[in-house]
């Protein structure tokens, strides 16, 4: 029941959103077509119903906030690497990096987090070993540990705390 | 060989230009009108108009009111083309009865795949929804359902969602269920006068002079537009399961072994 | 007299439409792969709706920019729909278009089986193959 409302909640803010006005014909058609796509949509979307809480949804936004902090470095550094000596700046390679989270969409967060700060970019990943393999644009370490701690375990931390 | 694509080139180059001079300055010359032509003016006086009732087709968006209201026949037949292309294609490459899973795309592909797909759907049915109120209608809206269907196949594979219940069968009783849909509502107001013992016009929506008889076109305040609301909506279902049922047979048919 | 910069977008606008078209008739005619003259197909199509499309274009008084034909006050008044005519583009080049797209996708999604099946049957979808295999099957069968 639970993951029925979450998927008619984002089912109905995508379509009022969408359709830009709130008027008696907007509401009654978005309840509609919201609980039909939820119905449909909703076994798909959330696996394990007793994961949905306010606490998650809170870590999601203050991981969203950081994350733009994260960003913003990420952006200069690159910058600064591309505006400086170009042979002495880089150290590009290809890097394979253990996981521990275990949903789905905390893998997928991850993924998708390392590869919109520039610098990063993951371009493969392995469910069989749980690892990623990220090219790096500027492999600081060959140290595992500390690899992982440069890279991943910022996202990670909060990957567990939103999603596992 | 080269003399042959060179004379088709030289050909080619030599139609733009003549064309695009004769589009500039010649016989066919194109000036961007200040007024509207005298057709255009008649359809936007009229379709969303209470004060000429009889003549209005009360629908406030004016290419939906052409779609479904003053040229509604020819759109009927344009869903006949499309339905035909459809089981010709068919024909062509073999019902799809049962499909082995297959991959698929990477977890991640996959797991976006679920929060888009599900948003896409959203969008498509606000689309059909608003047909007659803001630019789209069952066309537009069917076939943005549809892009829903098509990268959930590409990236669960064919197989995967037939399991979960995207069949070929399923599809088919869907488009015929929105074409019956359609055709229905196409004869509701002829079924409707002819029980009230006048005649009326196949496709009619509001009524018309000579023919008092129509269907509502707003229920306490919220317009719906009579026919235009259910045409739109079964266009869209229409439309949507039969793009589904095209990639379906275009992903597995013609495959030997494959067909039961 | 429309202003200059008016006169040249919409006329660049013609001319590129025409390229578009005669890129994609050569497109048809002269490559030998048939999914390419499919993609061909698809451009030649969608330029000659833009022509339609823009055929139904027009200023307002002082070259304002149209608006859309939809009665947005609802129910509207007289004075309201006179200014809708006196702002609005032309409604009946956009719905022709409409149903010129889906009957264009109809063929395309019958051809694009028909290709298909082409590639299935004889496995290849170049039309000097084709025309060889032909050429080949004629000349063994007498």
């Amino acid at each position: 029941m639970m993951r029925f409302i979450a998927v008619f909640l984002l089912g109905f803010l995508v379509y009022i959103v969408f359709t830009g006005s709130v008027s008696l014909y907007d509401i009654v058609s978005g309840l509609a077509v919201a609980v039909i796509v939820s119905a449909i949509c909703s076994r798909y979307l959330v696996r394990d119903e007793r994961k949905l809480s306010i606490a998650r949804l809170g870590h999601l936004i203050s991981f969203v906030i950081r994350f733009i902090g994260a960003e913003i470095r990420a952006h200069a550094d690159v910058t600064k690497r591309i505006l400086s000596d170009i042979r002495k700046a880089i150290n590009p390679g290809i890097i394979k990096i253990p996981y521990e989270v275990q949903s789905d969409y905390a893998i997928t967060m991850i993924a998708n987090s390392i590869t919109n700060t520039p610098g990063t970019a993951v371009v493969e990943i392995d469910p069989a070993e749980r690892c990623f393999y990220v090219h790096w644009l500027y492999v600081k370490t060959y140290k595992r540990d500390e690899m992982k701690r440069e890279v991943v375990s910022f996202y990670e931390d909060y990957a567990r705390r939103v999603f596992d | 060989m080269s003399a042959y694509r060179a004379l088709i080139l030289v050909s080619m180059v030599v139609f733009a230009l003549a064309l695009s001079y004769a589009l500039t300055y010649g016989i066919l010359r194109l000036e961007v009108p200040l007024t509207l032509r005298d057709l255009a003016k008649l359809y936007i006086s009229t379709t969303f108009n209470p004060l000429k009732r009889e003549l209005s087709a009360m629908t406030p968006e004016g290419v939906t009111a052409i779609v479904w209201d003053y040229r509604g026949t020819d759109t009927f037949f344009e869903i006949v083309v499309f339905y035909g292309a459809i089981i010709g294609s068919v024909a062509l490459l073999g019902a799809v009865y049962r499909y082995p899973p297959g991959p698929g795309l990477s977890l991640i592909a996959k797991t976006v795949t679920r929060i888009v797909a599900t948003m896409i759907l959203v969008v498509g049915a606000a689309i059909a929804l608003h047909g007659h109120l803001t630019p789209g209608g069952g066309f537009q809206g069917g076939a943005t359902l549809a892009v829903s269907i098509t990268i959930a196949l590409v990236t669960f594979s064919l197989g995967a969602l037939m399991l979960r219940g995207l069949t070929y069968g399923g599809m088919v009783a869907l488009r015929s269920l929105g074409l019956i849909g359609i055709v229905l509502t196409v004869f509701m107001v002829v079924i409707a006068s002819l029980t009230a013992g006048i005649t009326a016009y196949v496709f009619q929506n509001q009524p018309k002079p000579g023919v008092p008889i129509g269907m509502a076109y707003s229920v306490d305040g919220i317009v719906f537009s009579g026919t235009v609301w259910f045409l739109n909506v079964l266009d869209a279902i229409a439309v949507a399961a039969g793009f589904a049922l095209l990639f379906i047979v275009l992903i597995g048919g013609g495959v030997e072994g494959e067909r039961e | 007299m429309m202003p200059d910069m008016a006169r040249f977008v919409y006329n660049s606008l013609i001319v590129i439409l025409v390229f578009n078209t005669a890129i994609s008739l050569y497109g048809i005619l002269a490559r030998p792969s048939l999914v390419k003259k499919l993609i061909a197909l698809t451009i030649f199509s969608d330029s000659l709706n833009s022509f339609a499309i823009l055929v139904g274009y027009r200023l307002c008084k002082g070259f304002e920019q149209p608006v859309p034909p939809i009665v947005t006050r609802i129910p509207p008044t007289q004075e309201h729909i006179s200014k809708l005519i006196a702002t609005a583009v032309d409604p009946l080049p956009q719905a022709l278009v409409l149903t010129a797209i889906v009957i264009s996708l109809a063929v395309l999604a019958f051809l694009a089986a028909l290709t298909l099946r082409i590639y299935y049957v004889s496995g290849t979808t170049d039309a000097r193959s084709l025309a060889l295999m032909r050429a080949r099957a004629a000349v063994e069968g007498e």
